[in-house]
């Protein structure tokens, strides 16, 4: 019998590097280090200075380089190795003796971690910087097993996300809070008393400091009560307003590290899946197998375990911005979740108080929300524990410690109470302009103020400071310069030595022999806190904060001739340069001049978008509506009834597609039959078909469809034409009226013929293969024939581009999958696993069941449990349903999806698979999906 | 590059046995060090190390750079040794670049997914992502993805790739894309915006736009692996512009450049970048390493048993209870030592 082969016998056929002699003392130092110099390192303990040659030889293969930072180019030992020694070593004593032997070593904080962790004193984790606390993290790795108590990895983990999410609060309100005791009294009852049933809403001018109220509020009593916190700021990249479940993936990651739970990722696969279910056009389809936003109230409620949520969603202007179908249905999607949830108590913050929030919270009061100085009285109509805060100017007191705190900060020294007062006087209580002006003092010293110097004191003296110092700026570099530049000039958003040469110069009367046009823009560009550099080349560009309210007074202060000069100067500057920078400030000055819409859309190029957005409050109607089409901003329905038919259908259309997309078929009915009048290719046919669908009312749906496709052959729009007759084709077919169904799709057919969609034509199709199968079973040849055409017709290039189309991927795996795993594969890396129905759950189930009682292979082993869960269970879909949504993770849902990649062609275990995809479909076509269905009236509602 | 401890020291021996001091100190001359006024009286071995150092300590690191004039120096022994460190050799069951199992000494072991999900790097159309996520929290591999990176973007398309290691750098978003223009030699780096200090002006879109109109000048194409997302020295700011250049990518589908971020673990909410291809580094199971020592073992030409493959592989993983960081480094130490052996024909 063969000996058992052993580690030690595989360690001697491998031979293992021989540790070169006399290098264990320097292998002791160095794993005492966080870095070395290989030509400085002295030996730990006795051990004899070795020849450099022998490191390069001996030490230096078990090292690695630091790349970056300010350790690059010196060593560190792999971890293998370090823990090698520090086993080695086993004590604290043995660990600090072997320090000493590099006196001089650097000073980095993970060196400083290390020897703390050396050190007898207890480590405190909240004292820790983010950078300590990730060396020290780094360090426990190091001597974990070796050294007895050590901190705990996951609490290290735990203390590092903390600072993650609070720093940036620390920033905004640790030094700068002063004041506004009532309104945190209200937000602290709102939060720790009993729950009010309304959320409550902050809301105030820029600047006068709701995200510092919050932030203080956060930090110094919701953490120390232990509440949980998650804090969506609208304005990050990572939310989209008018896609709520990107706020759920906001608070399930913000969260999940708070409450302690392991992985979360179940349930953010849930959402991201059903984020890609989405396929525009086709919204009953995408939606009917899973809800639009997946309910996470139980995960949620589960992890909280009893503690209290504060959710703070801030910036809420940004969906505003969006227009009311996004901000209609956010709002709703956050007062449900404020009262599913017992725990949660919601705070919004935003510059104004949304007629949306008070429609949906407190109906009851009517009316429009008042500006002015009716709004305070207004506001008491609501009970006091949910009244909506609207924060104004600071107290005069707090005013005056803001003022003193900030010029306390600038190195200032006191002010008197009267030269306080007078600061206050000049620039207002708004705790931004205090800070400017504290800006102001240090930048131009206090001396002045005391000394009552009146040009000082003039331009200290403005309501709007920031439209003072902006002149300021100006003011340094040529006094006879400022007027005309200061005023005029800023009609331009975007500055360079070419702009103020070349444009501004003539209409602004600049005599740039006396200064360059460099001077005055290199000037100008060092002034951060009022330009901004611009990302495009060598310019800057006006602070829109400051630009907006200088160009309020702009027409007090300009001849309107001198404003149309600079326009057209610098419509004949950018016209003839390339790129969108130029393409944006072209197009905004042609507006600001009202030009024709034939001119605008010639010029217009979709790069310029992003640089126009800041632009569309400042135009007038017409033009706003122009632009607000290209920026995918809905506008209220004043601009949009202003509007030509062109406009007016491409506002309509984007507003019923939102609405649609958030299950509110009735709000993107109202929108839709605001006109009747269409135009030849409008898109307004198969939206008010696709909502008549979610209302059930099917004929009212085939009708609006009809009149679509005559519509659209008489204006030889072959595709829109025959999307509304497969659109058409589902309606029969949801009403499981297949023999119309095959009717329409033989009209279909003829069209698709002419049709220049490739993905069209491959549509009809599918949805013959679907239909056949429905009217004649018995036809299994020609079906077989006609899935080898098309599966062959499926190029990668093709499948690559019907992952953009989920819907009809679903329906292809559904048809074509057994016989093209990759199809089926395809389906499940996008759409992830559906279970919006007991039929669909079941059938997923036996599908999984089937796929793994083939496999044995390793990775499969949570699927595997899962299979073995569903037989145990006989296939009960609740059962199914919550493995899936609480315990199978997005890893799983690939490795599914690849394994069904490598099944061969036609095996028997896609069987169950493609049945778990046709389940899908059905369920898709006939709009019986989620568990809620809550989107689907009766048939004969409205 | 830039070259890890134990390459160093053979290199570093190479130049000691085949070099002579002046010639050495002529090369570095040229390259900007003065070798012996550094390390005046040192032995070429030693120059050889301190070179590689200094060149390292460059951004981006230039030891690359000392490999191109060694690959060209008429020495066959050194130049031999510099391109196997510049394009090491790969051992590929098919000859398929995407299948290579060993690329030069380096074990790549299983990561099936990983290699399908590549061939959309390689055979691009207009619908194939620009993106790959490289996922997973434990050990399992997603630095050493890099190594199969620069092996493919080589030999299959002729790209370089560029690895951005974010592991303990403490960047703000705006020295982050600093080091990616360095590294993809992108232009007008010095007007790259700057940012505010107040965290409500914080935004990383002027740098974004700064970085979206400079794409298009990419003279040649490159596959930017941006790695360690997944550490905890990773701040959310530095993730997030990260996720950022992936997304501009995936948006404007540039014509020379493909990103893969290794060790994103964050939800994707972007729904283009959401169609991107994913791949889940795992700790490799024992399985899987006793079908790597096989295929490997094949190209000696010598029969190599499945069930001795298994039970090396079974004696290997016995060492480690616990399958983390250390147990990962040993355990690819012995398999690449393994595959040395079964190379050449040699079993146990």
């Amino acid at each position: 019998m063969t000996k058992p082969l052993t580690l030690e016998d595989l360690d001697q056929f491998l031979q293992p590097q021989k540790q070169v002699d006399g290098l264990a003392g320097y292998a002791a130092a160095a794993a005492v280090l966080t870095a070395f110099d290989l030509f400085d390192l002295q030996p730990a303990g006795q051990a004899p200075v070795a020849a450099r040659e022998r490191l390069i030889d001996g030490l230096l293969p078990l090292c690695e380089p630091f790349t970056h930072g300010p350790e690059v180019g010196f060593w560190t030992l792999m971890l293998p190795h370090r823990r090698t020694s520090l086993r080695r070593m086993k004590s604290r004593k043995k660990m600090i003796a072997a320090l000493a032997a590099n006196p001089n070593r650097r000073c980095t904080t993970s060196q400083r971690m290390f020897e703390r962790v050396l050190g007898t004193t207890a480590i405190s984790m909240e004292t820790l910087s983010r950078d300590e606390l990730v060396a020290l993290l780094t360090v426990v790795e190091w001597t974990e097993g070796i050294l007895d108590t050590l901190p705990d990895r996951a609490a290290i983990k735990r203390a590092i996300r903390k600072n993650d999410l609070l720093a940036p609060m620390q920033r905004l309100a640790g030094s700068g809070f002063v004041g506004r005791e009532s309104e945190l009294e209200q937000i602290s009852k709102f939060v720790f008393g009993p729950k009010p049933p309304e959320p409550l809403f902050v809301f105030g001018s820029g600047g006068v400091g709701k995200s510092t109220l919050l932030a203080h509020f956060i930090l110094q009593t919701a953490v120390p009560r232990n509440a949980v916190i998650a804090y969506i700021d609208l304005d990050r990249s990572t939310v989209r307003p008018d896609q709520p479940a990107t706020l759920q993936l906001e608070l399930v990651n913000q969260v999940s590290w708070q409450v302690d739970i392991s992985s979360a990722d179940a349930v953010t696969k849930e959402i991201t899946y059903a984020m890609s279910r989405v396929e525009e056009g086709r919204g009953l389809e995408s939606v009917a197998a899973s809800v639009p936003v997946p309910r996470i109230d139980d995960s949620v409620r589960r992890w909280l375990n009893g503690r209290t949520l504060l959710l703070i969603v801030d910036t809420m202007e940004e969906a505003q911005f969006l227009g009311p179908d996004v901000m209609y249905p956010l709002i709703e999607f956050l007062v449900d979740m404020h009262h599913s949830l017992a725990e949660v108590r919601l705070i919004l913050s935003g510059r104004t108080l949304p007629d949306e929030f008070m429609q949906q919270v407190f109906p009851s009061v009517t009316g429009a929300v008042p500006s002015g100085p009716e709004l305070p009285q207004w506001l008491e109509q609501i009970p006091r524990r949910s009244r909506p805060v609207n924060l104004t100017a600071l107290e005069i007191e707090p005013a005056r410690k803001l003022l003193q705190k900030s010029l306390e900060q600038g190195g200032l020294p006191q002010l008197t109470n009267a030269e306080q007062d007078e600061v206050i006087r000049l620039v207002s209580r708004n705790p931004m302009c205090l800070k400017l002006a504290a800006r102001l003092l240090r930048d131009e010293g206090i001396e002045k103020l005391r000394a009552g110097d009146s040009e000082f004191l003039s331009r200290l003296k403005a309501e709007k400071i920031q439209a003072l110092l902006y002149g300021r700026i100006l003011g340094h570099i040529h006094d006879d310069d400022v007027c005309k530049l200061a005023y005029p000039g800023l009609v331009v958003r975007r500055l360079d030595p070419d702009v103020i040469r070349e444009v501004l110069a003539g209409p602004c009367g600049l005599d740039l022999t006396q200064r360059g046009e460099h001077t005055i823009f290199s000037e100008l560009a060092k002034e951060v806190a009022l330009v901004e550099n611009d990302p495009g080349d060598y310019s800057v560009r006006h602070r829109a904060d400051v630009r907006r309210v200088m160009l309020e007074d702009l027409l007090e202060h300009v001849a309107p001739a001198t404003v149309d000069a600079i326009d057209q100067a610098a419509i004949d500057f950018y016209k003839t340069k390339n790129g969108p920078i130029s393409r944006a400030e072209e197009i905004y000055h042609r507006l600001r001049r009202c030009e024709e819409e034939s001119v605008l859309n010639q010029r217009w190029v979709p790069e310029a978008a992003a640089r126009l957005r800041s632009a569309l409050e400042e135009l007038p109607p017409a033009q706003r509506l122009w632009l607000a089409e290209r920026l995918g901003v809905t506008l209220d329905e004043r601009v949009r009834q202003a509007a030509d038919q062109d406009a007016w259908e491409r506002q309509a259309a984007r507003s019923a597609e939102r609405y649609l997309r958030s299950d509110k078929p009735e709000s993107a009915l109202m929108i839709l039959r605001e006109r009747p009048e269409r135009l030849p290719r409008s898109p307004l046919y198969s939206l008010e078909a696709e909502a008549c669908r979610f209302l059930k009312r099917h004929d009212d749906a085939l009708r609006v469809a009809r009149e679509g496709v005559e519509s659209a052959v008489r204006a030889g729009a072959i595709d829109s034409a025959l999307e509304l007759l497969l659109k058409m084709v589902v309606i029969e077919e949801g009403r499981e009226n297949p023999a119309a169904a095959e009717i329409l799709l033989r009209e279909a057919a003829a069209v698709a013929s002419h049709a220049g969609n490739r993905l069209l034509q491959l549509r009809v199709e599918i949805t013959g293969l679907r239909l056949q199968r429905a009217l004649r079973p018995e036809d299994r040849d020609e079906r077989a024939a006609l899935r080898t055409r098309l599966s062959i017709q499926i190029t990668s290039e093709i499948l690559q581009e019907m992952r953009h189309y989920p819907v009809l991927l679903r329906e292809a795996a559904a048809e074509l999958g057994k016989h093209a795993p990759r199809i089926a594969a395809a389906a499940i890396q996008t759409l992830g696993v559906e279970v919006g129905t007991d039929s669909q759950a079941q059938a997923l189930g036996r599908a999984i069941v089937d796929l793994t009682s083939s496999l044995a292979k390793e990775g499969f082993e949570a699927l595997a449990e899962g299979a073995k869960h569903f037989e145990e269970v006989n296939y009960d879909p609740k059962e199914i349903r919550n493995w899936v949504t609480d315990i199978m993770t997005s890893r799983d849902t690939r490795k599914l999806g690849g394994e069904i990649a490598d099944t061969a062609e036609g095996a028997t275990t896609l069987n169950a698979f493609r049945d778990y995809f046709r389940e899908g479909v059905a369920d898709a076509v006939r709009g019986i999906g989620d568990a809620t269905g809550s989107f689907r009236g009766n048939e004969g509602d409205l | 590059m830039p070259l890890n401890g134990p390459q160093t020291s053979k290199l570093a021996d190479v130049i000691g046995r085949e070099l002579p001091p002046a010639a050495l100190d002529l090369i570095a001359t040229d390259l900007g060090v003065k070798l012996s006024h550094l390390l005046p009286g040192a032995s070429v071995k030693e120059w050889a190390v301190k070179l590689i150092e200094e060149l390292q300590r460059r951004m981006p690191p230039e030891d690359g750079t000392l490999l191109e004039v060694l690959k060209q120096h008429k020495n066959q022994t050194l130049s031999a040794a510099a391109h196997k460190l510049l394009q090491p050799d790969f051992l590929s069951p098919t000859d398929d670049p995407h299948d290579a199992i060993v690329l030069g000494g380096i074990a790549f072991v299983a990561r099936d997914q990983l290699r399908r999900a590549l061939r959309m790097f390689t055979h691009p159309n207009r619908f194939t992502t620009r993106v790959l996520i490289v996922r997973g929290e434990e050990p399992g591999g997603k630095s050493y993805s890099w190594e199969f990176l620069r092996h493919l973007a080589f030999a299959s398309v002729g790209a370089t790739a560029r690895r951005l290691p974010l592991k303990g750098t403490s960047y703000s978003p705006r020295a982050f894309l600093v080091q990616v223009y360095n590294l993809l030699l992108l232009p007008d780096l010095v007007t790259l915006p700057t940012m505010a200090d107040d965290p409500q002006l914080m935004k990383i879109d002027p740098l974004m736009n700064h970085f979206k109109g400079r794409l298009d000048l990419l003279s040649k194409r490159y596959w930017l692996v941006i790695d360690d997302l997944n550490h905890d020295s990773v701040t959310p700011e530095i993730r997030a512009i990260a996720y950022a250049v992936a997304c501009a990518v995936e948006e404007l589908k540039p014509d020379n450049l493909w990103v893969v971020l290794l060790g994103y673990n964050t939800p994707v909410v972007d729904l283009d970048l959401n169609r991107a291809e994913s791949d889940d580094a795992v700790f490799p199971s024992a399985r899987s390493v006793a079908e790597h020592f096989e295929a490997v073992a094949r190209f000696s030409g010598k029969l190599f048993p499945s069930a001795r493959a298994r039970e090396i592989a079974d004696v290997m993983f016995s060492e480690f209870p616990k399958l983390d960081k250390e147990a990962m480094s040993k355990l690819t130490q012995r398999v690449e030592k393994m595959d040395e052996r079964l190379r050449v024909g040699q079993q146990p």
